[in-house]
């Protein structure tokens, strides 16, 4: 019986485990990139993992000074131009691109796992564990993000990690609020029941009933959330508090390019599309993921 | 292989409280069937909670297979006693595959082979090796209802309840699912406990059965006793007259 790979991968009755999660994971793909919009993001965000990853062999230096070259406009030497300090602004995009990453991923993998748990023990155990997990988190949901942020690297001192943690510590609360409501509405279900009736531990009623169901909504607010981080790590790169000079952070870029940004538009502008088309490209892929879940679930 | 003794349950509101079942007594011996019928509110499904200690009984105790049935039993008990529930769809995770279902209580209770237990499972309840890979929403009411019973057969219990295992099918779904788990009712020696309301289902599924009212038992007899008419019970006759 001859079957071509492409049958393989979307038949309806696979013959191991492995197959069906494959086709599973095709399926999804499809119904995400049927989603043009979706497309649009899922393609800028990996054209900008890509660029951070293989970039840097490609350009300059982002921090050899050329003051004699001081605020081109771009041109075929230079193609976004150059800084005040003769600085070559594609390279440090390009390099910039690393920090962004580097920050939005840690971040997630930060955020994501430290405020599904919360939610989900939060919610499958109610009472004073609720209680007090969820006055924590009401505490520091009350304090707006970036005043909380800055607060938090004005302690632990300027840089991309503090940075990082800062992001983190004041970003994990609604995705404990929204683990949690998912769970309430699942808690009481007849599967969670019959799940604790077969004799499951409460940990596998948490990591392999309830936390699978709260990772759709999780995973796409995370999504959303990356283009806020971006935001975020740009704007305590602008004040001075995240990444520091030298390093080419975008943020940082669109702070020193603000003095000649009357005459001299490109070094300020070029970073700023750049933490714009970023910021886009994760909201796409965010709205594309949703639509993705949803129709799973109906 | 069931014995329920005294039991009663009182449910409590601010103002006053109902009491739900007045001291049931009944015994059902080991590989036998039995069925409880009774009209909507009369307290089966209410029993049948308090069997698996999912609701408290105010007093008296349930024992089944030689134990005393508590809130957190040990892990040996939940494999020899499993529950099938009313709404089989509600009852099955919808991000699991059946693949997955099936699994579970297998891994819960480490049982060795998984692979060819959940392949046995389902051809045991006549699905075929083309379901395991399905979510429940890809699957028919019948099928779910069969992969919910597949579920609690993996593990080899010795007692199954089931909870208005038909009434969400269709007559012809139903007679399938009545005939498989009277098929591997006498295949694996089970005790069933079956909770309807449709006499003639369980007239023609149970040995013996008993008869809720308002909480109470009225009366215990066999299948025989309701094909042949010979009850006793005032509101037995009113029940047999008004289905027949």
């Amino acid at each position: 019986m001859s079957t071509t790979f492409a049958q393989w991968l979307t038949t309806d009755r696979p013959a191991s485990r492995a197959q069906a999660r494959l086709v599973r994971l095709n399926l999804s793909f499809r119904a995400l990139v049927a989603n043009r919009l979706a497309l649009v993001g899922l393609l800028v965000v990996l054209a900008l993992v890509v660029m951070a990853l293989i970039g840097p062999l490609f350009v300059g230096s982002p921090t050899d000074q050329v003051l004699a070259d001081r605020l081109l406009p771009p041109s075929a030497a230079h193609w976004f131009g150059t800084d005040e300090l003769g600085r070559d602004i594609l390279s440090r995009v390009v390099h910039g691109s690393q920090i962004t990453v580097r920050i939005v991923l840690m971040v997630s993998l930060i955020v994501g796992p430290v405020g599904l748990t919360i939610g989900i023990v939060a919610g499958y155990f109610g009472g004073w564990v609720d209680a007090v997990l969820m006055r924590i988190t009401d505490i520091f949901l009350s304090l707006p993000r970036l005043v909380l942020a800055l607060a938090f690297v004005a302690a632990l001192g300027t840089g991309i990690n503090n940075a990082i943690i800062a992001i983190a510590i004041t970003s994990w609360p609604p995705y404990a609020r929204l683990a949690r409501a998912e769970t309430l509405s699942i808690r009481n279900s007849d599967f969670v029941r019959m799940a604790e009736l077969q004799g499951a531990s409460t940990l596998r009623v948490l990591f392999n009933h309830i936390a699978p169901l709260c990772l759709a909504s999780v995973v796409v607010r995370l999504t959303f959330d990356m283009s806020g981080t971006i935001l975020i790590a740009a704007g305590l790169g602008f004040l001075g508090l995240g990444a520091q000079p030298p390093q080419p952070e975008w943020g940082l870029m669109v702070a020193a390019g603000r003095q000649y940004v009357l005459d001299q538009w490109w070094v300020a502008t070029i970073p700023g599309i750049a933490i714009f088309i970023a910021s886009l490209g994760f909201n796409l892929l965010g709205d594309g993921l949703r639509d993705v879940f949803d129709a799973r679930s109906s | 292989m069931i014995e329920i003794e005294n039991v009663c349950v009182d449910f409590h509101t601010k103002t006053r409280t109902v009491r739900a079942l007045n001291d049931v007594s009944l015994s059902v011996p080991q590989g036998s069937v039995f069925g409880l019928v009774g009209e909507s509110g009369s307290g089966k499904t209410t029993l049948l909670r308090a069997m698996m200690a999912l609701t408290a009984a105010s007093s008296g105790t349930v024992k089944i297979a030689g134990e005393v049935v508590k809130q957190n039993p040990p892990l040996a008990f939940r494999r020899r006693v499993q529950m099938v529930m009313q709404d089989c769809y509600a009852s099955l995770n919808p991000v699991h595959t059946v693949d997955q279902i099936i699994g579970e209580p297998l891994a819960i209770h480490r049982f060795d082979n998984p692979e060819k237990r959940i392949l046995q499972a389902l051809k045991d309840v006549g699905l075929g090796p083309e379901h395991r890979f399905r979510f429940p929403h890809q699957l028919s009411g019948g099928q779910r209802q069969r992969v919910a019973i597949a579920r609690c057969l993996a593990i080899e219990p010795d007692v199954m309840l089931l909870d208005e295992p038909t009434s969400a099918l269709d007559v012809s779904i139903q007679a399938e699912i009545v005939n498989l788990v009277m098929r591997l009712q006498r295949e694996k020696g089970l005790t069933l406990f079956i909770i309807s309301h449709d006499l003639p289902l369980v007239a023609h599924m149970c040995d013996r059965l008993a008869i809720m009212h308002k909480g109470v038992v009225r009366e215990i007899i066999t299948s025989q006793d309701l094909i042949d008419n010979n009850v006793k019970d005032e509101y037995t006759k009113e029940l047999l007259s008004s289905s027949l």
